[in-house]
């Protein structure tokens, strides 16, 4: 069979369309060259030749199509052996008619909080819904997070709420799988939530998975008391690590303290010099973890290849209060802090750090009306956290939360009121079904 | 942007082609694909607008979203399908289990097996 029409190029001109109108509606023609649609990866079959599973019949159970053309050919009708009857019923249930692997395609595009609600659909759903490499292929997809998580422990029952950014909406989260001693909330990385707490005198670590609803307590470190940490997750094997660097409670100096999960275990490291009066702000990129001391005022580097602290001489921007210490994509590093606690003049400013010049580089400051709206009182409290390039101030008397996006630089509220709570604790999170607490 | 005609056109000698045959892609439905390789290959729209355009693009009849789930993944554009499955997820996300089973066309949950 000739082909007529010149070759091209998708994108550039029509003639792609002329050659397919001569040939599709002609029944059994074919062109010269088959184009085959090779998505094949892995476990996913997505020839339309030969689809697998419950909706692949064979060529005899092929129906004629009375409607009106579809542009699906005969082979494809004899993969899904539907019957076709009016074209208002088949109109209404197009969708039946989906091969498998786009289904797993579409339903992992489905935000995770509302995967749980699909497996009461019909028991292949929920057998798929909850099968691993689906859960793993679903977890893979970009456009889930982040996520803010906002945690309160009031009495007995851990209230918990998460906000999705992409879906601009809140969400109740069910916490009461974890243990009681777990009260505060150290942080999330790669999907996991670290907590910790003591139970009676001794104090502990877990991590959990919320969406999976699984947790695991840590073994105790060498220096059990309550320390302060940091969880980051290795997604590349999928291991994880928690840091222990000062006491929290007293100034008490121990040996940096560090947990891998490949290995369950702690290992001891060095203390870490200028010890005195830390603050808790610590932010990890780059194999790096930061530290900033309050008295003196510095920066400390606690360096995980070669496990040894160093000091970073980089100075510190006058009359900076509150600073906080924020990891940014690679090897960026953020301060965030107030600036002129008494004076008019008072803002929030954000520095990055210059890693060769060790020098602190101002790169915004949040707009006096933002300001005022989170911070109505000039000396209320502010938290703040990050992930990637995005920056979130909360404030609880205020009960509201501010995100800064360093690269786009653009501020934005979050809506609803989930930070209520003079001890509500919060931090970004990444749902993940398939981040895994060993 | 479709890898289904890259491979094609790689796989064959330039000059032996004269049509790629896309047997499984009605013509307007391909008009469109066309129009989206179109406008996400020109420089011209910033991300933000882009993004806007697709929202747009996407916002059409079910019947058509099919017919564009389909063809992008036979024709291998991993971006469009993207697109378009997220745009599906939205409207399942809004339905009930059993609106979702109409659907489906999911008639007879005891067809299928008990897990364990």
């Amino acid at each position: 069979m000739n082909c007529v029409g010149q070759s091209s190029e998708l994108g550039s001109s029509l003639s792609i369309v002329e050659s397919v109108e001569n040939v599709v509606f002609g029944g059994d023609v074919r062109c010269c060259i088959q184009a085959s649609p090779p998505r094949g990866n892995g476990s996913r079959n997505t020839s339309p030749m030969g689809r697998v599973g419950s909706r692949n019949t064979s060529p005899s159970r092929q129906k004629v199509v009375k409607t009106k053309p579809r542009g699906l050919d005969e082979e494809t009708h004899a993969t899904f052996g539907k019957v076709v009857h009016a074209d208002v019923q088949m109109e209404d249930n197009i969708w039946a008619m989906l091969p498998e692997d786009l289904l797993h395609e579409i339903l992992a595009r489905v935000p995770p909080f509302l995967i749980f609600r699909l497996r009461s659909v019909c028991k292949r759903w929920n057998l798929l819904l909850q099968d691993s490499s689906f859960l793993k292929f679903h977890s893979s997809v970009p456009s889930h997070g982040p996520c803010v998580l906002s945690f309160c422990k009031n009495s007995v029952i851990p209230q918990c709420s998460v906000y999705s950014l992409p879906l601009k909406t809140w969400y109740r989260m069910c916490f009461t799988f974890l243990p009681h001693w777990a009260i505060w909330l150290i942080g999330s990385s790669g999907g996991l939530v670290c907590f910790s707490g003591c139970e009676g005198p001794t104090f502990y670590i877990l991590v959990c998975n919320p969406l999976t609803q699984t947790w695991r307590k840590l073994p105790c470190m060498h220096f059990n008391q309550q320390r302060q940490l940091i969880m980051v997750v290795d997604r590349s094997d999928q291991s994880f690590k928690v840091i222990a660097t000062n006491d929290i409670c007293s100034d008490k100096s121990f040996p940096t303290e560090i947990y891998d999960s490949k290995e369950d275990r702690w290992s001891v490291h060095q203390r870490m010099p200028a010890s005195n009066l830390c603050s808790s702000k610590m932010a990890y990129c780059d194999s790096r973890l930061y530290f900033e001391t309050l008295s003196p005022l510095g920066l400390m580097m606690y360096r995980l290849d070669i496990n040894c602290w160093e000091h970073i001489p980089a100075k510190f921007p006058r009359s900076l209060l509150d600073g906080y210490l924020v990891a940014g994509t690679q090897k960026r590093l953020f301060l965030v802090g107030r600036i002129g606690l008494y004076s008019t003049l008072q803002s929030i400013k954000i520095w990055e750090l210059d890693h060769a010049k060790i020098l602190w580089v101002e790169i915004s400051r949040m707009p006096p009306k933002y300001f005022r709206s989170l911070l109505r009182l000039s000396a209320e409290r502010f938290e703040c956290f990050g992930l990637d390039n995005l920056i979130c101030f909360t404030s609880y008397n205020q009960g509201k939360g501010l995100l800064f996006d360093v690269d786009k630089k653009i501020w934005s509220w979050i809506g609803g009121s989930a930070f209520q709570s003079y001890n509500n604790q919060a931090c970004f999170y990444e749902p993940r079904f398939d981040a895994s607490i060993y | 942007m479709s890898k289904t005609v890259k491979d094609a056109i790689e796989t064959i000698p330039t000059d032996e082609i004269n049509s790629i045959s896309l047997s499984l892609v009605r013509s307007e439905i391909l008009t469109k694909v066309i129009e989206y390789c179109k406008k996400h290959n020109s420089a011209q729209m910033s991300d933000v607008d882009l993004m806007d355009w697709d929202v747009e693009f996407a916002n059409v009849h079910y019947t058509t979203l099919f017919d564009l789930v389909l063809s992008a993944n036979y024709m291998n554009i991993n971006c469009l399908l993207d697109l378009v499955c997220g745009k599906i997820a939205d409207m399942i996300k809004g339905k009930t289990p059993g609106e979702i089973a109409k659907l489906f066309d999911i008639k007879d949950v005891s067809t299928y097996e008990e897990d364990n």
